[in-house]
């Protein structure tokens, strides 16, 4: 792909790189196949780094199968540039290494082990031990139940192992798809403050379904549409034109359900 | 039935048991953690029986029979995994997630391991002398029990105790019981899980041939194809035990083992095998993940 068709991309899709300082994250013309689906057709889109972006767009346009290519969790043509660095050909556990922390859609705890070796797994990382100490004090519910199998905790509680552990990584970047799933609204308080507690200054690509939640946590936010990034920009921009919420989404701001009236 | 039979039926086929859970363990894990189906299985295990053959026979110069088969157990064990690692180095690591190419590699793997071994030494079965005091009896309850019986099951049970202390204390046993149940996300917490690849082959590959060394001694001699008859009951032990699960291999053994021992004493020879067979028929039926198998995503 030509370098100039690049520059505008990022200058068109880009976040407002004044505020947030050069990207931690650059993604170019990524392009995914799932069997016989051609899902992402050239995606585009930036990440600024301290602060939370909202990757949204309606149930199944290929929120899950962005973050799994940027993992190299699924095949992807395409650049992505983390870091200053190019990925291209870098396997998983080498981009997680390099500083990229993940939180999967489904939880996927390892429910055969403890709630205290599920952590263990990720206590390699430096300065795991002192990120422990502020994971219990986010999540004390996992310092209690350490020796519970994590396949026998609740969702939520699975959840904030799940978060837990990606926080136990002194990533530059946390990958976190739909925290909010499949919970109660009251748990979902309880996991989205826990999430504002533990990602005050970090850098965030969140996918989620809630736009309460979603409105909550991010500053920016990019859109997802027919396989492209379909708009971008700030989480209070996007709200602001409820007409185009609604095109984009699905949801409005009359219509959309969320933790807030739960509280 | 007099106590003395049921004794030395038990320790009998308990010995048979520890064979099976030897070489099965690895088996299991290897599919648990990689989905691979290891044909070459049985090519670990004869190698573990021909090796302690040929240093009992050859190495004359160590007069002591115990030292003797000490040396060979040592031998027999490092080439059993130097083979393993191998495998997986040089063959199945080039095909992960390509099933029918597996099979057909490790099944290659298995039918030229007969030939090479058969080839070299001949396919006549050979018999190896085994060190004084494994040919004594002990008397349990009554029963004489020859005292090999009782070693191999000592020995198995010493490798159970191991491996499981292994896979519950150590990293890389974390990481192994993790990759059993999702290896994706392994890789997605940093974690090179190829490395726990070859490590678990290496290993699979020296249990299984410490299995052919105690296989040897229990079926009082090898043959070339020794190891590839034991692998059909060492999946029939797996699938009954749940795949992945060191825990459910240890039990499906027992079952198994027992099993065929009373029922060919008791209903004739063969009877047993086929009981067996039953008994993974029925496993699948009811409990298709196996006994302690966890329905791995
Ligand atoms: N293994 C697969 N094979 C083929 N198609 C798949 C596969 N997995 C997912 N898809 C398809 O890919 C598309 C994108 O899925 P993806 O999970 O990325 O959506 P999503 O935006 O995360 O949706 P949701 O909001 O429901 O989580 C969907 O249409 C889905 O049906
Ligand atoms: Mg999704």
């Amino acid at each position: 792909m030509p370098a100039d068709h690049a520059r505008t991309a990022a200058a068109t899709h880009g976040p407002d790189r004044s505020i947030g300082g050069a990207p931690i994250l650059e993604v170019r013309d990524l392009d995914v196949h799932r069997g016989e689906a051609h899902i992402l057709h050239g995606v585009s889109f930036d990440v600024a780094p301290n602060r939370v972006t909202a990757l949204l767009g309606r149930n199944g346009v290929g929120k899950t199968t962005t973050l799994l290519s940027l993992l190299a969790l699924l095949p992807s043509t395409g650049e992505v540039v983390f870091d200053g660095d190019p990925l291209s050909g870098v396997p998983t556990h080498l981009r997680v290494q390099r500083g990229i922390a993940y939180v999967p859609e489904d939880r996927e705890v390892f429910s055969q082990l403890t709630v205290e070796e599920n952590l263990r797994l990720a206590m390699s990382w430096e300065g795991a031990s002192e990120r422990l100490g502020l994971v219990h004090e986010v999540f004390p519910e996992l310092k209690r139940r350490e020796s519970q199998k994590a396949g026998s905790l609740s969702g939520g509680q699975q959840q904030m192992l799940s978060l837990g552990r990606a926080l136990l990584h002194p990533a530059k970047l946390l990958l976190i798809d739909e925290p909010t799933k499949g919970l109660a609204p009251i748990v979902i308080t309880e996991v989205v403050d826990a999430l504002q507690q533990a990602t005050t200054d970090a850098t965030v690509l969140l996918v989620e379904q809630n736009l309460r939640v979603a409105e909550e946590l991010a500053t920016d936010a990019i859109v997802l549409d027919e396989g492209v990034v379909a708009w971008s920009g700030t989480m209070d921009d996007l709200v602001a034109d409820d007409e185009r919420t609604r095109g984009l989404l699905g949801v409005g701001r009359a219509t959309r359900g969320g933790a807030e009236g739960q509280r | 039935m007099s106590l003395q039979v049921f004794v030395l039926l038990s320790v009998t086929g308990l010995g048979l048991a520890g064979v099976y859970f030897l070489i099965a363990s690895g088996l299991s894990l290897i599919f648990g953690l990689m989905d691979v189906l290891n044909l070459a299985h049985g090519l670990f295990f004869t190698v573990g029986g021909y090796a302690t053959w040929w240093v009992m026979t050859r190495f004359q110069w160590i007069e002591s029979l115990g030292l003797r088969f000490l040396v060979a157990f040592l031998i027999a064990t490092v080439l059993g995994l130097a083979v393993g690692w191998a495998t997986e180095r040089f063959f199945v690591r080039r095909f992960y997630g390509d099933h029918v190419t597996q099979i057909l590699i490790t099944l290659g793997i298995s039918l030229a391991g007969v030939a090479l071994v058969g080839g070299w030494f001949s396919y006549d079965p050979q018999t190896f002398p085994v060190p004084e005091f494994m040919r004594q009896v002990a008397v349990i309850a009554g029963a004489r029990i020859p005292v090999s019986r009782l070693l191999i099951l000592a020995i198995s049970v010493v490798l159970l105790v191991g491996l499981l202390a292994v896979l519950r204390r150590t990293r890389h046993g974390l990481i192994i019981r993790a990759g059993v149940e999702n290896r994706q996300m392994v890789q997605a917490m940093g974690i090179d899980v190829a490395k726990s690849f070859t490590l678990v082959f290496a290993v699979g590959g020296g249990l299984a041939a410490i299995g052919g060394i105690l296989g040897g001694v229990f079926f009082a001699g090898v043959t070339p194809e020794f190891g590839l008859n034991m692998l059909i009951f060492a999946f029939i032990v797996v699938v009954i035990g749940g795949l992945g699960s060191v825990e459910g291999t240890a039990l499906s053994a027992v079952i198994v083992g027992l099993t065929q021992q009373f029922v060919n004493f008791f209903a004739g020879a063969g009877v047993g095998d086929l009981t067996v067979v039953v008994l993974l028929a029925v496993t699948l039926l009811l409990r298709p993940q196996g006994l302690l198998g966890e329905v791995a995503r």
